[in-house]
Order: C-alpha cells, then structure tokens, then sequence
C-alpha cells in the first residue's frame, strides 16, 4: 500500500485507492446554495458569563496585589534593632520557590512538551506593570495552555492506543484472546 | 547582620527544595528511556507516531476530559498521577529498515536492576514483545512495552503508577478495533 | 441540543514525523478572519465558510446518516452554526467546532428519528452501476468504527488530502495518518472478504 499516495496523493498512486475515489466520488457534496433566513441572525454573546470573567480576574488581580504588597513590604522593612535579651533566632524565614513566569508554565526548563509547540518569546514581566496588561497576559497563558492540551489530548489517545494494542497483542500471544472484552460503545466517538 | 543572616537560611532553604525536587527529578526521569538515536528513523519509516506528554501537559490535558462520560472517565482515571507518556512508533514498507543496534539501544537502558522484564513474546515470523516494569515498593512507576516487528518497531514508555488492566481495557473504545481481523460481514442481499 | 464550546488550536505534523510549529497566538488563520468578519455583521464571509467547510460538513454526515437526509441536515447544521457563532471562543477553531456539531448532530438524527429502509432500484446504466457500487462500499465504509469511517469518507468521497483533514476538523495530523492507514486496511479486509462472497 502506497501510504504517501493515501495521504496526500503523492508519490505512486495506489491503483485501489485510485479506483475507490472513482468510484466513492459519485456520492462526492455537490454545492447549493446556502439558504440563510434575513431575519436569523448571531445570538448574542451571554453578558452573565462575561460579567463573572470580569468579577472572577478582579478577584484575582486584588489577591495578587496584596500578595504583591506583602512580599513588598519584606523586602523593604527596616533591619531588626538589637535588643538585649533578644534571641536572634526568632526571626521566621519562610523560603517558597521563585514562581514561575508565564512562559516558562508552557515549555519551562524540564518540561520537554514535544509537540512542536513553542511559547511566543516575552520578555521578563517589568514589576510596575498596568492592569491592561497584566489581563492580557494572563489571558493569552490561559488561551495557549487550553490550546496546548486540546491539542495534546488528541495525542494522549493515540499514544494510549498503541500502548493498549501493543500489550493486548503481548497478552494473546501468550495466553490466547483475553477473556473479557471491555469494548463499549463502540460507536461512539469520545 | 540578621538580615544576611536571614537571606543565607533563604537562600540554603531555597537550595535544598531544588536539590530535593532534583532529586525526585532524577528518580522519575531514570524511568525515563532516551529515544532519539532512533529519530532518523522516521525519514525511513511509511508512518510514524511521536508522542511526547510530560506531568505537565498530562495534568493540563486531564482537565479535559469529562466525567460523566464514562468511557472518558476511565481515560481520566488512567493518567491520574502518570509523569509521562512517550511513544515511538515507525512502520516499514519493507523489512530491514531498522537495525539490531536500534534496538540494543533501547535495550541496554532496561538491563538495569531498575527494570523487570515482566514478558517476553517471540515469534520468529512476528517479532517480539516484550514488557518491562519499574518499581517503586509495590507501586509500578514506570513501564516499558518494546515492540519489534520485520515491519515495525514501537517503543511505548509510561512514567508513573500505572494501571495496566485499565491500559489493556482501552483497545477497543472510541471505535478502535482489536488487533485481529475482524469476523467477515454477512451483508443483506439487495433487493 | 448540540451545543460546543470549542478553544482547539490545530497541530500539523508532517510526513516524515517532524513536528510543525503550531500557529502562534499572533497569527490569525484566513478561516478566523471570516468568524471574526461574520461577528463583527459581514454575513457574506459566512457564505465563504460555508464554501470551505460544506463538504467536510457533508463527508462526515455521509458516514453516520442515510444518504437522502445528508443535504438537508448540511444546510440546518450551518444555519445553526451561524446563530451559535457567537459561543465560538477561539476563531481558529471553526473547523474543529464545527466538526462537532455535526457528529452531534448525526447522533441526534439516529436518537430522534425512526430509520426507514432504503428501497434499491435497479441500476441499469453505467453511471447507475457505479452510483450503486459506491453506495455499496459505503456501507461498508459505514460498518467500520467512527474514527476511521469519517477519515475515509473525507479521504475518499469528498476527495479530501490527509493535511486538509486535518486542517479542517481539527484533528492532529498523525491521528489523520493513522486513521486513514489502519481504515483502508480494514476496509481492504472487508471488500476482499466480501467479493471473495460474491
């Protein structure tokens, strides 16, 4: 079987292939009109869902803030005067990881996601930056990171299936037919 | 005096969490197989499958699928928890397109204490199978499925707890047939 | 009843299993222009992407449901997806969407509608004999499982490459591929064990 003829009708044609578009070709869409009624028009986009967006990402933007102001503030406090009597090791230090900026959530160091999709270049976010744009970003990451795993699923499945076919293919060759066959719904698409 | 005092322990807390998640890093990522000596090989190859899903996308991919269908819950349980999907898959027009020492490459990482060959299938016409296992404890953080075929050569490699009944029970949901042939159709006569 | 929310962006691997880079976040696909022309009230870019996208629509129809109900079912999923339109999030994920609806769609006609069975007529030209061997294959192109029917379909009937199924409905390429090798198999398998019955 000429696989590239199949794929894009290149390369040697495949003569049944060939002879299955002559023939499947009869029942090929032949255009008409689309008949669209004046009157029908783009529903409106629901305002409920935009307004909750928007009381959702000022929630957010007000938490990050005083997160903000609080790291801030650390940073900036006076050094401790010593007292007598004082024991040095009161002083709490919480350590947590540098947080991670945007792009480094889509393809950071260690995260070897390859599907041939790399995160637009940015440069570092500036400290001061303006709410427009901090709603961008975030919107973009979250649009990408959606974008990124829609994609991703379609191959989770694939690479689920070879490993399930490979195994069941292991189990019969030992063993003979499986006894219990899970096939459900069979027709229906996921 | 305190404030420098204060940025070494941050800092010396900040270092071990690294060396820690390196660490744990590492132990994953010994299950980890390297595979891309056989790249070259999908220029050769008819098809080739190349799937590369770390914990992260795993995690983010999860997310979409339902659970209420039941079929896609099943798929959800089965990646729960999973650090990673790789799979390698080329298949030939013609017999010998590979070497030997492809697949010695691949071999070579599983004779490790760490692996345990759980299953070993060999047909002289039909190639081999073969299964192997990463432990930790009782817990299975790793597998490995090493298909070699005249025609073919898949390697599967699963980072993580993974369910293998569940991953068996696949085959055969979302409209993907079995391995076999199916049964003839008996078609209706037409009138 | 069959409404989508689809953010898809569309992976597109090439022949010799090199990964191509997905569409970055700036660029905008010639399709997300015409959703974004058809929101912003150009009615006529719809025509456009119905123009694109009626036989994707019609192959995938033509591999779940009765032949006869295919036209009609194309232009009601269309006059649904432009009043829908609006609940389209990404622009660049039309196809995909779409693809969607229609497979919903499908499964809503079977849900909702008693199947009659089609009377055969008697083919007796040349151009008959080949509609009715055509109608044959499809049915068993129908027999096989979704995954690989719709792939076929496109491939076959509709005359569509593997990259613009891809393209088009949203599905990765390498699925497209293997859809489209492990399909034609079986259904080499089935039309070689039923001739063999003839």
């Amino acid at each position: 079987m000429n696989n590239d003829y199949l794929w894009d009708r290149t390369g040697e044609p495949d003569v049944e292939v060939q002879q299955l578009e002559d023939v499947l070709g009869t029942l090929r869409y032949q255009p008409q009109p689309l008949e669209l009624p004046a009157e029908v028009q783009p529903a409106a986009r629901r305002r409920s869902f935009s307004a909750l967006a928007v009381a959702a990402t000022i929630a957010l933007l007000v938490l990050a803030a005083g997160v903000w102001i609080r790291f801030y503030r650390q940073q900036v406090s006076p050094p401790a005067i010593a007292k007598e009597g004082v024991n040095s090791n009161q002083a709490s230090v919480t350590s947590t990881p540098t947080p991670m900026r945007p792009d480094e959530l889509i393809t950071g160091p260690g995260n070897q996601a390859r599907l041939g999709i790399t995160a637009p270049k940015r440069s570092p976010a500036p400290r001061h930056t303006n709410r427009k744009n901090i709603l961008t970003r975030r919107d973009e990451m979250t649009a990408t990171q959606r974008a990124e795993a829609e994609a991703a699923k379609d191959q989770l499945l694939l690479a689920l299936r070879v490993a399930s076919a490979k195994l069941n293919l292991a189990q019969r060759k030992t063993v003979g037919a499986p006894t219990s066959n899970n096939i459900r719904n069979q027709h229906k698409l996921g | 005096m305190k404030t420098l005092f204060q940025s070494l322990v941050r800092l010396a807390s900040i270092s071990l969490l690294l060396m820690l998640c390196t660490a744990i890093g590492a132990k994953a990522q010994s299950a980890r197989l390297q595979t891309n000596t056989l790249d070259y090989l999908a220029a050769k190859a008819s098809q080739t499958v190349d799937v590369n899903i770390d914990e992260h996308l795993i995690q983010m991919t999860a997310r979409f699928f339902s659970s209420t269908n039941p079929d896609e819950k099943e798929i959800k349980q089965l990646i729960n928890g999973l650090k990673g999907i790789y799979v390698k898959s080329f298949e030939f027009e013609h017999e010998g397109e590979y070497s030997a020492t492809d697949v010695e490459s691949i071999r070579s990482q599983l004779h490790t204490p760490a692996w345990t060959k759980i299953l070993n299938v060999n047909s002289k016409k039909e190639g081999s199978v073969e299964v192997y296992l990463m432990t930790a404890g009782e817990r299975i953080s790793g597998l490995v499925v090493l298909a070699v075929d005249p025609k073919e050569l898949t390697i599967v490699n699963i980072l993580g707890p993974v369910d293998l009944n569940k991953l068996s029970q696949l085959e055969g949901q979302f409209g993907v047939p079995e391995l076999d042939i199916e049964p003839p159709v008996k078609t209706k006569p037409k009138n | 009843m069959y409404e989508v929310e689809a953010t898809a962006d569309m992976l597109l691997m090439t022949s010799q299993g090199n990964p191509v880079m997905a569409r970055e976040a700036a660029q905008i696909s010639p399709e997300a222009l015409l959703v974004k022309a058809v929101l912003a009230g150009n009615r006529d870019s719809f025509g456009r992407l119905y123009e694109l996208y009626a036989p994707m629509v019609h192959g995938i129809l033509l591999a779940r449901v009765p032949r006869t109900e295919v036209e009609d079912l194309v232009q009601d999923i269309f006059l649904h997806a432009f009043k829908k339109l609006p609940t389209l999030r990404e622009a660049g994920a039309f196809g995909g969407w779409l693809a969607m609806i229609t497979r919903n769609r499908a499964m809503d006609f079977h849900r909702y509608t008693r199947e009659t069975v089609e009377i055969k007529e008697d083919h007796a030209t040349g151009d008959r004999r080949k509609r009715a061997r055509a109608e044959e294959i499809l049915e068993v192109i129908r027999s096989l499982p979704d995954a690989y029917r719709e792939t076929l379909v496109l491939r076959l009937v509709e005359g569509m490459t593997g990259p613009e199924i891809a393209l088009r409905t949203g599905l990765t390429a390498a699925s497209v591929r293997v859809n489209l090798h492990r399909g034609m198999k079986l259904l080499r398998g089935k039309l070689g064990i039923k001739e063999a019955e003839a």
